[in-house]
């Protein structure tokens, strides 16, 4: 669910509580450079939540910010309470105890976040061992058991070979057990199929589902692919160049997006059988971090901008009569954007439908 | 575009490549006996996973590999069988665009003088209307003359594309070797550079053959489309017809992979996905390659290698079953507002 961030206190205690999360790099000239810009949203227990963007929207950041791994230097402001407490006013050592027990992350590349010179099962039982009594010899049974449950065939050899013996997408399933050996209450995933064969993307997205289901497991899925976002999570947040530019339910993302980005987002992606002549190319790119425009961020490559966006910047507001959808954007009310169920949009394209052929 | 007028391109004729085998160790078949024709101004895709031979096929076509057996022809010619001023010549027909468009370019290089590079070499020495032939480039895909002076670490990853897009056209190609060419850019610069791609397609009556494991982009280019699997062609046909109707177990595994953006209201639920991973092309199952991953496999597949038939029209399959299977897209695609 996406709390109004006000905190009326409607309904238990989110497990995962982002607010206006804040972060700044030092940048080489000595000034610093905002990051993220006050990031909110929440992830109840047991659910979905998807994080969507470009490269440079702050995705990635905002999943390392939340398991206060920023690189040296960085500031932070903002809050972000796991089950009510607050993990940024912690003493950094306490963050221990809730890396890979409470919150685990797994990464895009399975290659660069497994250690090549021990066995998977020493990886997997380190964990273990680290948050919890367990001798060797239960901890060897328990991976084990891991390794069965994310689908790794003859599991007990496995669990004595080397990261360079599996392939990418056993990788990736290993990577997946480690990081849910110790039962977090939230598994946070960046990117975690963008290196994977199509196929392979599909054994673990549906994975990631069943554990979902089965243990409960809470899930923050970063991940630039729309189509993914919406196989694999019930809510969704678009960022863009550090913010926050809407957040809601999934379905209603897909069917009535409520900012220009998402609907172009969606409209940018081929789809299989539009046939359409032409995709809509989001013209311009992503700010960079410290050059951002004034207004709203995204008035350059807007097409349906007007003085006050370039002006005034825009805050995070529910929608009129949706309190659980909220966009920032000035116009959003008397816009009416394509989803992915609309004709084609012409509107935002131009141009007819006849696909190219010869 | 029917298989007697079509104007022929690329073709080619039961192509091999292996590599190594020395030693007593079996030879790793990356591509393994494929017929395949490219016409002129046709784009035909071709998909397939990572191991699948898409890439060395590629590579083969463009001459960066010899192949072990059977023949690339360019035009009509052999080009391998060619002397070799012939060949560069021939060559210089077909040019390449990778992945990583920074790799592609050297970073010491301008803009300029990577474009012009193989206008120098093909004439010898740097001549003025070479300057000319650049800058015209460099408008045709949407940089500014200002972008000629600038190295490629000053260039995002969308202007390198482009940059590598000019070269590629510099010697006025009839077609593009493709290689994964928008896996690496994001989606809004991807939808820039694939309506870069379908004009220049027009203006200059480029041919592709366009490389990608991305079905919904070679879906969105491709009249044809081929299916490759550990070396061999799996399925070729029509873009609509493989991917509307797909008619092999493995193609129909691809698209019920694909993610589809739609609402969970039109949702339908895919068939679980296909298990395991692409063997070794050092060691193909025996009978069809596909068959350890099959859902429909039978005795028969083991034993018994399909023969890659044409079932429809400009249809070819290698599948002994394909005539059973039947029916559309194995998931939902939202289509402009319905579900097909």
């Amino acid at each position: 669910m996406i709390t109004d961030g006000s905190g009326n206190g409607a309904g238990p205690t989110p497990l995962l509580d982002v607010r206006e999360l804040s972060v700044f790099l030092p940048a080489p000239d000595g000034r610093e450079v905002q990051i993220l810009d006050e990031v909110t949203f929440s992830v109840d227990r047991g659910t979905t939540l998807g994080l969507i963007g470009e490269s440079g929207s702050g995705k990635s950041m905002t999943a390392l910010a939340i398991l206060r791994l920023l690189p040296a230097g960085a500031r932070v402001e903002g809050q972000v309470l796991l089950d009510g407490v607050d993990l940024l006013s912690q003493p950094l050592t306490a963050m221990k105890s809730v890396r890979g027990r409470r919150i685990s992350i797994v990464f895009q590349e399975p290659m660069t976040a497994l250690d090549p010179v021990f066995t998977i099962g020493y990886q997997i039982s380190q964990t273990l061992r680290a948050h919890r009594e367990f001798s060797r010899r239960a901890a060897r049974e328990a991976g084990i058991e891991m390794l069965t449950a994310v689908g790794i065939p003859d599991p007990s050899r496995r669990y004595d070979e080397y990261p360079h013996q599996l392939s990418g997408g056993m990788r990736q399933r290993a990577m997946i057990a480690m990081a849910l050996i110790c039962q977090p209450e939230l598994l946070i995933a960046d990117e975690p199929t963008t290196a994977v064969d199509i196929t392979i993307q599909a054994q673990l997205l549906a994975l990631l589902r069943d554990l979902n289901l089965t243990r409960e497991t809470a899930i923050l899925f970063v991940s630039h692919d729309i189509g993914v976002i919406a196989e694999m999570c019930r809510d969704v947040v678009v960022m863009y160049a550090g913010q926050v530019v809407e957040s809601c339910s999934t379905d209603d993302l897909l069917e009535r997006p409520r900012h220009p980005y998402s609907s172009g987002l969606m409209w940018a992606v081929p789809r299989i059988g539009s046939h359409a002549d032409e995709l809509f190319a989001i013209p311009g790119r992503v700010p960079l971090p410290g050059s951002l425009p004034d207004g709203c961020s995204f008035h350059p490559r807007c097409g349906h901008v007007q003085p006050s966006c370039i002006e005034h910047p825009q805050s995070l507001d529910p929608v009129v009569g949706q309190l659980h959808h909220r966009v920032r954007c000035h116009r959003s009310s008397q816009l009416d954007l394509p989803g992915v169920l609309d004709e084609h949009p012409v509107s935002l394209i131009g141009g007819d439908h006849v696909r190219s052929s010869s | 575009m029917s298989e007697a007028a079509r104007d022929e391109l690329l073709r080619l004729d039961q192509l091999a490549v292996h590599f190594g085998g020395r030693r007593g160790k079996p030879p790793i078949r990356a591509v393994d006996g494929v017929d395949l024709t490219v016409g002129r101004r046709e784009t035909v895709g071709l998909i397939g996973e990572s191991g699948s031979g898409k890439s060395t096929l590629g590579r083969a076509v463009i001459g960066l590999v010899k192949p072990t057996s059977g023949s690339v022809l360019i035009g009509g010619e052999a080009v391998w069988d060619q002397p070799r001023r012939a060949q560069r010549v021939t060559r210089s027909r077909v040019q390449v665009i990778f992945q990583d468009p920074s790799e592609a370019l050297d970073p010491r290089m301008t803009v300029a003088a990577s474009i012009r590079e193989p206008l120098r070499i093909r004439d010898g020495k740097r001549r003025p209307e070479h300057d000319d032939v650049v800058h015209s480039l460099l408008a045709q895909v949407g940089l500014d003359p200002a972008h000629g002076d600038r190295r490629p670490h000053q260039l995002s990853g969308g202007q390198k594309q482009r940059v590598n897009i000019a070269r590629g056209l510099v010697l006025d190609p009839d077609m593009i070797v493709c290689d994964e060419v928008v896996s690496a850019l994001d989606v809004s610069i991807q939808a820039e550079i694939l309506n870069l791609f379908a004009r220049l397609k027009r203006e200059r009556d480029l041919a592709y053959l366009f490389i990608s494991h991305d079905l919904s982009v070679v879906d969105h280019v491709a009249d044809r489309v081929a299916v490759m699997y550990l070396g061999k062609l799996m399925e070729l046909g029509g873009a609509d017809e493989v991917i509307m109707r797909p008619r092999h177990p493995y193609t129909r595994a691809l698209i019920a992979a694909q993610p589809q953006a739609v609402p969970s209201s039109i949702r339908q639920p895919a068939p679980p996905p296909i298990a395991g991973d692409i063997p070794s092309p050092a060691a193909p199952p025996s009978g069809c390659r596909f068959r350890t991953r099959c859902p429909h496999a039978v005795d028969r597949c083991a034993t018994e290698e399909p023969l890659f038939r044409e079932l429809e029209p400009g249809h070819h399959v290698a599948c002994h079953f394909a005539e059973e299977i039947r029916g559309g897209p194995p998931t939902s695609i939202a289509v402009a507002g319905r579900t097909v």
